[in-house]
């Protein structure tokens, strides 16, 4: 039986997030220490190695995110300094020096922390969007993707009315649909709403359904890869201690939805939200949930310390298959 | 005071950390220390959570009432403060270490007491008219065996006639120290007389600081209001009110930067509560609530803002252009820059989260951190109950993040470190966990969610997932290519046991195969790939289908094309069929297709082969589906197993009843025995037998799809077989059964079967290879895409390029029609070579322009541009112009077995796409083994390395 492998990350604090990137050969790590890590995998070993450590923000780094392998080997990180940071790797320099992973540009719009980042499918372009503690959804677009210094703001989105209190811990978290097959559509969670948007005939983000029944804070929300299935699935973690998974069905209408002032007529998709299931397993809040790469495994972490797999069972059940137990070591 | 436990920072003895206890009569301190030896990591949670986890180590009795202790950075030192006013300074690792007494003037109680580095202890007195509220001795050359006399008056005093409640020393100023009076919060500097700030608030008690922040420190006042202060601010950020001028100067109007109204129990209750500073992770604080759970506030710090600091731009990096530029964007953020306009002023402290911890027992008076000793950001805790015991605890938390990759490997970051599971070196194309008899909806008892009480192993769910067997199953050759397929299931090397798949790859193997020989074409209409639905319904069947090369297909083009088909293939004898007139034709076709165009002879051959495997029910079943129930009798009574030649007098009744329209006793037994058995062929048998009815075989859904087809299509009329195969494919299709293939073959009905397939399995691999056999050659759909393109991402993302490459490649072919052209979208060229002379595109032949009579100047093409002559570039290596053979090296002969492609290659041209600078393929290759940099003069370009 193989067992997790435990790796040295030389983080000196709290490891908040990882990413591979798409081929699974690079893992990013970011950590309250304010430094980011990328590591190269050496498969023959199964081991990483460090590919460089730098400091790269001001404060503590919540997330990280790589950009489509088209686009080279980019990172997106965002921290509680109000920055977005992009990041390309230089392979003229050595690695572990600290130098390889050149800053692109620093995204200095938002008033508040940011607490998730996420890159849009490569399909859309180069596009980024995150969302902090102002409340508001800002996506960018590096509009010529070979120039990653020039990014600009194409999307702003008002969620929430006012930015929560100082003194109360709050929430925030955003996804894309990964899917190419539908419009652009990206759901946006901040405190305990979940909102879906997607762009309209006009550019605009605008709103197309709701995630019912939150009781608490949304931590996490994971919309997984469609794998060519007709509907989408959705997860999301709460603080009201409930895995949440929502099926998502696109239903053209038939109904033309006349615009006044284009004079176009475009097919306005709606989006049917359905609860498929809610699960408490995990006797406490839920913090994360991630889908793997097809779309067909979700795992959850709670305040239980443990990892729960969820599979859909044959008559389309999600149940709890396997549980990676609390204490990793 | 009454009991309180503090981790002593410092006094740590190896890996076990020291905590200073006060017990709750106040009438003796302790010293515990953590215990790790037992276990050197503990294997489970709940293993440390009992008392050895901690020991008491030292203690000293005899005290009377504890206000508060303290310890000094000297490990084993200690001060503890008594309600008379006597504080106690002593050793505690010394047994009878003498104690150095320290008393103020007047006698009254010790409120709060602080070491500092430089072995001064400021001491915080209720209010006296006489003496000073706070004191500062000096009792850096205490002696644990001396007497002790030399201390015997305060270094420092400060704040006369007012009651010192709280008092702590600077980290890392051992001049400073943080005092808080009842209306009054101060800093003092030793050096001075005067505080260094003095600010009006309640939040006077409890002045704790921040161990990882040295300007941050905690304060709460009398109603439990919690407070954290940032020091850098007070009195120099906010203007001092000159006007109100307190008894030590001027006071200011500072406000904290995080408040947290009531937070703590009030203290003028009797309520306990308990503050304390993570000594673990940074920005970290707790608080504990009615003594069963310590709530873990965790906070962030936004630092100020690099505008604020004057700083206008980001350099060259940043976003560009003021907003105005940005018009066509909405805005309507106004209210949350007003609102923010706070925030933006400097670094802001604001909690993040807040983790909430059960303690193991309850009535938990006093609580501190203990580090873990494998992973630095992990804690647990030691708690003091009301009673006075102490013990240890494991805090669970979540893991902060979990990801993915392709592979189904993930990786697990959380307080205990950061961990990735690795998948196996060599995955194996497992089968699959679906059940076979899927069709049987009424058995979905045996699935019930409830029933999973036992998790599996993490490995086996990740390894069984579809995106570890369509991983597996790319790597062992799984392709458009059927009989390879099949070959590999037939080896056990692909999908094993999942004989749904595996049928309906042999379907297509005979479609391919029938295809291929032209024995599904005739009279300008390609029935290829059609399945069993599409031929019976003929023409209607058709619908949406790129089959007739002239136009619409009409009915008779359709009977003219299934009879000519049927007659090119008639060199067998067919079972007599219920259709005559066009409808033979048609269900002959099907026969065809459906892989039941078997003659008696290959009929016996199979019999006998499935004999010789000792399948005696399958091949009875298989007689009696082709109707000859004296044969199936034969072969049961063959078998080597008793309880089958018993059952197969029981079918030789048949003959005998046949004929007997009225109930026998003899066919209710069967009727009995066809629902009871548990082979679903015997099942057959007895339930075709009983009535002579065909319909009881035909909904035994445990039985192959394709064999009941068979049957259906042999005897059932041609009103009954329509209604039969139309149910049947709603039902193939609404279940995703991917054996129905066979009845709707690959067309939009089929690909209706394979999207509910996908959406049950996410199988996108076998749906994608399925459906580039029809998909773009008879129509398009935009969900087939949808597949090939999950299906390519997948294998690009686990760098398998050649099988994607290979399986593009495959589906052109697939997609080429009678005249050769392919109906697949290719995709475009995405490089021409330009004529560096003319512009025009080199690998396009010149034209020859109409009316000139000019023709272009015959010209080798691979020399120069066929449009203008103009030489092609040189190659930087040998200097010749692209496109000329490369000169042979006279030393080296040619290698004759080098491939003539591989030479061709060599002499192909090759650019730098950066300094466009090119060379001979095989030039370039040779330059690049040995240099970095491009092997043209001056040009710096790193050519190999973009």
């Amino acid at each position: 039986m193989k067992e997790l492998k435990s790796f040295i990350t030389g983080h000196e604090e709290l490891v908040h997030d990882i990413s591979y990137d798409f081929y699974g050969k690079q893992l990013a790590t970011c950590s309250s220490d304010q430094h980011i890590k990328v590591f190269d995998l050496d498969a023959a070993t199964q081991t990483w190695n460090l590919n460089d450590s730098w400091k790269a923000h001001d404060s503590l780094i919540m997330k990280v995110a790589w950009a489509a392998p088209e686009f080279g080997h980019v990172i997106a990180s965002i921290s509680y300094d109000r920055t977005i940071k992009i990041w390309e790797e230089d392979t003229d320099e050595q690695p572990g020096l600290g130098r390889r992973w050149k800053r692109m540009a620093t995204i200095s719009d938002f008033r508040g922390p940011l607490y998730d980042v996420a890159f849009a499918p490569a399909h859309l372009g180069l596009r980024v969007g995150a969302i902090g503690s102002d409340g508001v959804l800002r996506v960018y677009d590096a509009m010529e993707p070979s120039d990653l210094r020039v990014w600009t703001l194409t999307s702003e989105v008002q969620v929430l009315n006012l930015p929560p209190a100082t003194n109360l811990q709050s929430d925030f978290s955003l996804t894309w649909c990964p899917g190419r097959f539908s419009a652009e559509k990206i759901v946006v969670c901040a405190l305990d709403q979940g909102v879906i948007y997607t762009r309209d005939a006009q550019g605009r983000l605008t709103l197309a359904a709701n995630l019912p029944e939150h009781n608490g804070l949304i931590r996490s929300v994971s919309w997984a890869p469609s794998m060519g299935r007709w509907h989408h699935l959705l997860a999301t973690g709460c603080k009201d201690g409930y895995v949440r998974i929502f099926k998502l069905v696109e239903k053209a209408q038939d109904v033309e939805i006349n615009d006044a002032s284009s004079g176009e007529s475009k097919a306005h998709s709606a989006i049917e939200v359905e609860l498929l299931s809610q699960h408490d397993d995990h006797s406490g809040e839920v913090w994360r949930v991630n889908w793997n790469l097809t779309g067909t495994i979700l795992s959850s972490a709670g305040d239980d310390g443990n990892i729960r797999l969820w599979k859909s069972s044959f008559s389309n059940e999600f149940q709890c298959m396997s549980v990676i137990s609390a204490n990793l070591n | 005071m009454s009991g309180s436990i503090v981790r002593a920072l410092g006094w740590g003895v190896g890996i076990e950390q020291q905590y200073i206890a006060v017990n709750p009569a106040g009438d003796e301190i302790a010293v515990y220390q953590t215990n790790h030896s037992g276990q050197a990591v503990p294997a489970t949670p709940s293993d440390d959570d009992d008392d050895d986890g901690i020991v008491k180590v030292y203690a000293r009795g005899g005290f009377e009432h504890i206000q508060c202790a303290t310890f000094s950075h000297k490990p084993g030192i200690l001060a503890a403060g008594q309600s008379d006013g006597t504080i106690s300074v002593f050793d505690i690792r010394v047994a009878d270490a003498s104690l150095a007494h320290l008393r103020p003037k007047q006698q009254r109680p010790v409120n709060s007491l602080s070491f500092n580095q430089a072995g001064l202890l400021a001491v915080g007195f209720d209010k006296s008219r006489h003496d000073y509220g706070l004191q500062v001795w000096d009792v850096e050359h205490y002696s644990s065996s001396s007497n002790n006399s030399h201390i015997n008056k305060p270094a420092y005093t400060y704040i006369s006639n007012e009651a010192v409640l709280s008092t702590c020393f600077i980290t890392g100023e051992p001049t400073n120290l943080l005092c808080g009076s009842y209306k009054f919060l101060r800093e003092m500097d030793l050096r001075s007389d005067v505080p260094v700030f003095q600010l009006a608030t309640r939040n006077t008690l409890g002045i704790t600081m921040d161990p990882f922040v040295p300007y941050h420190f905690a304060s709460y006042a009398e109603d439990g209001t919690l407070c954290i202060w940032d020091r850098r601010n007070m009195g120099s950020v906010v203007k001092r009110v000159q006007s109100v001028s307190g008894p030590l100067g001027p006071i200011t109007s500072d406000v904290p930067a995080l408040t947290f109204s009531k937070l703590l129990a009030d203290t003028r209750t009797n309520h306990r509560s308990c503050f304390r500073y993570s000594s673990v992770r940074k920005g970290e604080f707790s608080t504990c609530f009615n003594g069963e759970i310590v709530r873990r506030w965790q906070t962030g710090v936004v630092p100020e803002r690099e505008e604020s600091k004057g700083m206008e731009t980001h350099g060259e990096n940043g976003i560009k252009g003021p907003k105005e530029e940005r018009p066509n964007i909405e805005r309507d953020t106004k209210e949350i820059e007003t609102a923010l306009s706070d925030l933006d002023l400097s670094d802001s402290l604001f909690v993040t989260f807040v983790l909430d911890v059960k303690t193991v027992y309850e009535r938990v008076i006093s609580f501190d951190y203990i580090p873990d000793l494998v992973s630095a950001t992990k804690c647990h805790l030691v708690c003091m109950r009301q009673s006075g015991s102490v013990y240890k605890m494991s805090v669970l938390e979540s893991p902060e993040s979990i990801r993915f990759n392709s592979f189904n490997e993930f990786t697990v970051s959380g307080p205990d470190g950061v961990f990735t599971h690795f998948a196996m070196e060599a995955p194996k194309p497992e089968p699959e966990e679906y059940d076979l008899d899927e069709e049987s909806d009424d058995d979905k008892s045996s699935f019930k969610p409830s029933a999973l009480t036992n998790f599996l192993r993490y490995e086996e769910v990740l390894l069984q997932d579809i995106c570890a067997v369509m991983r597996a199953r790319a790597m062992v050759g799984y392709s458009t290519v059927p009989v390879t397929n099949v070959l590999l299931m037939e080896l056990g090397v692909l999908a094993a046991g999942n004989w749904a798949m595996r049928n309906s790859w042999k379907w297509l193997m005979l479609a391919q195969r029938a295809a291929d020989k032209g024995k599904m074409q005739a009279e300008g209409l390609d029935l290829g790939y059609e399945g069993v639905l599409g031929i019976w319904s003929g023409v209607a069947g058709m619908g949406n289908q790129q089959r007739y090369q002239r136009g619409s297909v009409g009915e008779n083009i359709f009977v003219k094309a299934t009879q000519s088909l049927v007659a090119s293939r008639s060199g067998k004898r067919l079972p007599t069929i219920p259709s005559y007139g066009n409808r033979e034709a048609q269900r002959k076709l099907c026969l065809y297709v459906a892989g039941w165009d078997i003659d008696r002879a290959e009929l016996d051959e199979k019999l006998t082969k499935l004999i010789g495997l000792g399948m005696y029910e399958k091949a009875a079943g298989l007689a009696v589906f082709h109707g000859d129930v004296a044969e199936a009798v034969h072969i049961l009574l063959s078998s080597k197993k008793e309880r089958l030649r018993i059952i197969s007098t029981a079918v030789a009744g048949y003959h005998a009843y046949k004929g007997t329209p009225e109930n026998s006793p003899w066919k209710d037994q069967c009727r009995r025995m066809a629902s009871e058995l548990d082979d679903p062929y015997l099942r057959a048998i007895f339930a075709f037998i009983a009535d002579n009815d065909w319909w009881d075989v035909l909904d035994e859904s445990s039985l192959p799809l394709r064999e009941r087809l068979g049957v259906a299509l042999r005897f059932l009329s041609d009103k009954d077989l329509t209604i039969y195969l139309n149910r049947l494919a709603d039902k193939v299709i609404s279940h995703g059964n991917i054996e129905g293939l066979v009845l709707t073959g690959i067309t939009p009905k089929g690909i209706d079967l394979l999207q509910s397939y996908v959406d049950r399995t996410s199988d996108v691999q076998t749906a994608s290879l399925i459906a580039a056999f029809g998909c773009p050659k008879y129509f398009q759909d935009v969900r087939v895409d949808h597949w090939i393109d999950s299906y390519c991402t997948l294998l690009n993302s686990w760098s398998l390029f050649h099988v994607r490459a290979k399986f593009n490649v495959a589906r052109a072919k697939l997609a080429r029609d009678e005249g050769g052209r392919t109906r697949a979208k290719v995709v475009p060229r995405q490089l021409h070579l330009q004529c560096i002379r003319c512009n025009k595109n080199i690998s396009k032949p010149a034209l020859v322009r109409a009316g000139t009579g000019l023709k272009p100047k015959a010209r080798d093409p691979n020399k120069g541009c066929p449009h203008c002559g103009a030489p092609l570039p040189r190659c930087a290596i040998c200097l010749l112009s692209l496109g000329m053979p490369i000169p042979l090296d006279v030393t080296l002969r040619v290698n004759p077995r080098q491939e003539p492609a591989e030479r061709a290659f060599k002499e192909w041209f090759s650019f730098c796409l950066a300094c466009n600078h090119g060379m001979h393929a095989g030039h370039a290759e040779e330059w690049f083994a040995k240099h970095y940099v491009c092997p043209v003069a001056d040009c710096s370009c790193k050519c190999n390395s973009k």
